[in-house]
């Protein structure tokens, strides 16, 4: 029950606050919308499935980790972590807790970024691999959140998060396979892409929902290595989080 | 029937160099308020910190009720309450909001009617659904007292609770103490404010992290001075100390010459001074 109700209060938290609403709602859709713009300035031969899809999974990535760094951080200056444990939640709800938070940021994110791209790029997509989008969504943003948590303890203040941003994005874009080919990317390059979960995602989605080379993820090795990354991370977080001083 | 609310034994908090707390013990009986008094960076919220185990004491040890702290730390977290120095609540969520997200966590202590009843005490109703971050600094205080105070604990730990309250409700507040500690629970709260420190039935005096004084405020008075203003036809001072008011008026001999006799004590604020500046242990 304790970690729906810190699911509850972290929603609540982003929906009352103007700024993160907009910011996670209005944030993705632009992107989108000058995705097209880009893409149509390209010659016509590409598909821009295979760019809009791993892009939007990016973005919910990436505002998924910026927006839980920013609010962990406020919750350690703020005394409401500590005050959190002191009301006797326990690390492992507070951690749960923020993954199904964000996971229905996430969903709702989703929905509505899917919904605006099917305007503007007019795609039809099937149930199966729009059912197949949501799991792989979901695995993604718990990753988000474990990094959020880890990375906001390097941070003492919000604006500390800053540096970290480029850490996240710039691997999550080049290295991944989403912009340059993995084959393409030199042997060092390609050992790290292996430690980003945009790697794993991007793989999914090019053979699960963009191409269908499979039936399901669950017979895709990808998915197993994209928990397997969330599982080490939640262990991680776990040991960042810590109540004592 | 354990009558121990709180036991410390050789308690010690090192920060690198700094002592915070140099070996303090003490026992606090249940049903009373205790005031934590001392200067800036005394050690005030460390103790109140390490007593409630968010910081991990040097060395010694702590029982709650009875519990040892460390061995049963999640059993204890839910028969005490903890208000912090600084608000530490949610910008972005109500006030309801926030009391009952703090009051949820013990479950077992927490109903709809707890809600109200905290609301009602800390007269904060007719703010219930306004955001926190738009409060002014007293009204934070009010919400993160209501926060601790909603779950019913039997200990309350208060750092510093009054600090922004206007008196008509610090008054009330007060009251609202008595009635707490009337059936058994225990206050222990910090305070800079000299005649809330009156209020307390303990008094536990800290410098430099060491233990001065822990005595009731009628003790600690009695220890003081007392000037006696006798005006035996031109005014006299007399300074000494209360035991011996009578031996000093005696000396004058109470005939009609004696105009008026004035005795003063010291005030507890007198007392503190004192102590924290002569004492250089
Ligand atoms: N996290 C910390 N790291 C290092 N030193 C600390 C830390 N917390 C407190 N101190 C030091 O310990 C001493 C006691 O601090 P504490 O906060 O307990 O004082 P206080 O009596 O509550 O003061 P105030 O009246 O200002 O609230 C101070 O010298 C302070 O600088
Ligand atoms: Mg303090």
């Amino acid at each position: 029950m304790n970690i729906f109700w810190i699911a509850q209060r972290v929603l609540k938290q982003i929906l009352n606050n103007k700024r993160y609403i907009t910011f996670s709602i209005l944030a993705p859709i632009l992107i989108i919308y000058f995705l097209k713009i880009f893409l149509d300035s390209l010659p016509s031969q590409i598909n821009e499935n295979s760019y809009l899809i791993p892009f939007i999974a990016f973005v919910m990535h990436f505002i998924g980790f910026l927006l839980c760094a920013i609010v962990l951080v406020q919750e350690r200056t703020k005394g409401t972590l500590q005050r959190m444990f002191i009301s006797n939640y326990k690390k492992y709800e507070v951690i749960i807790g923020y993954m199904l938070g964000y996971m229905f940021l996430g969903t709702i994110q989703t929905i509505i970024v899917i919904s605006f791209s099917n305007i503007v790029f007019s795609l039809k997509y099937s149930i199966s691999s729009l059912t197949m989008l949501f799991i792989i969504v979901w695995v993604l943003v718990c990753t988000s959140v474990m990094l959020g948590i880890f990375i906001s303890t390097f941070a003492r203040t919000e604006a500390e998060v800053i540096p970290f941003i480029p850490v996240i994005i710039l691997p999550s874009i080049f290295l991944s396979g989403i912009v340059i080919p993995i084959d393409k990317l030199p042997s060092w390059a390609q050992s790290l892409s292996h430690i980003i979960p945009m790697y794993y995602a991007n793989n999914l989605l090019q053979n699960n929902v963009i191409n269908t080379v499979n039936s399901n993820i669950f017979s895709d090795s990808n998915f197993y290595s994209l928990i397997l990354f969330g599982l080490v991370l939640i262990v991680v977080a776990r040991f960042t989080l810590i109540d004592t001083e | 029937m354990q009558n121990t609310a709180i036991e410390a034994i050789n308690l010690t908090k090192r920060y690198n160099k700094l002592l915070a707390i140099d070996n303090i013990s003490f026992n606090i009986p249940k049903g009373s308020i205790v005031g934590i008094l001392g200067s800036n960076g005394a050690g005030k919220t460390t103790l109140i910190k390490s007593l409630i185990g968010i910081t991990k004491p040097n060395h010694g040890t702590i029982s709650l009720l009875g519990y040892d702290l460390m061995k049963n730390m999640s059993y204890v977290r839910d028969l005490i309450g903890y208000m912090p120095q600084d608000p530490s609540l949610y910008d972005d969520l109500t006030v309801e909001e926030n009391i009952s997200f703090f009051g949820k966590a013990k479950s077992k202590y927490f109903s709809r009617d707890n809600l109200e009843e905290v609301l009602e005490s800390t007269e904060l109703k007719y703010r219930r659904k306004s955001k926190v971050g738009n409060l002014s600094g007293g009204l934070k205080k009010r919400v993160s007292l209501a926060c601790c105070s909603v779950n019913k604990p039997q200990i309350l730990f208060l750092d510093e609770p009054t600090a922004a309250i206007d008196p008509i409700l610090k008054v009330k507040t007060w009251k609202i103490f008595r009635e707490f500690v009337a059936n058994g629970k225990t206050i222990v709260i910090s305070t800079h404010l000299m005649d809330e420190a009156i209020l307390c039935d303990y008094l536990l005096i800290l410098k430099d992290g060491k233990l001065l004084m822990y005595d009731t405020p009628d003790n600690i008075i009695k220890g003081g001075k007392a000037t006696i203003y006798v005006n035996k036809d031109n005014v006299e001072t007399v300074q000494n100390t209360p035991e011996s008011i009578a031996d000093t008026l005696h000396k004058f001999g109470l005939n009609n010459d004696i105009h008026s006799v004035q005795i003063s004590n010291q005030n507890i604020e007198d007392i503190m001074i004192e102590l924290i500046e002569s004492k250089n242990i």
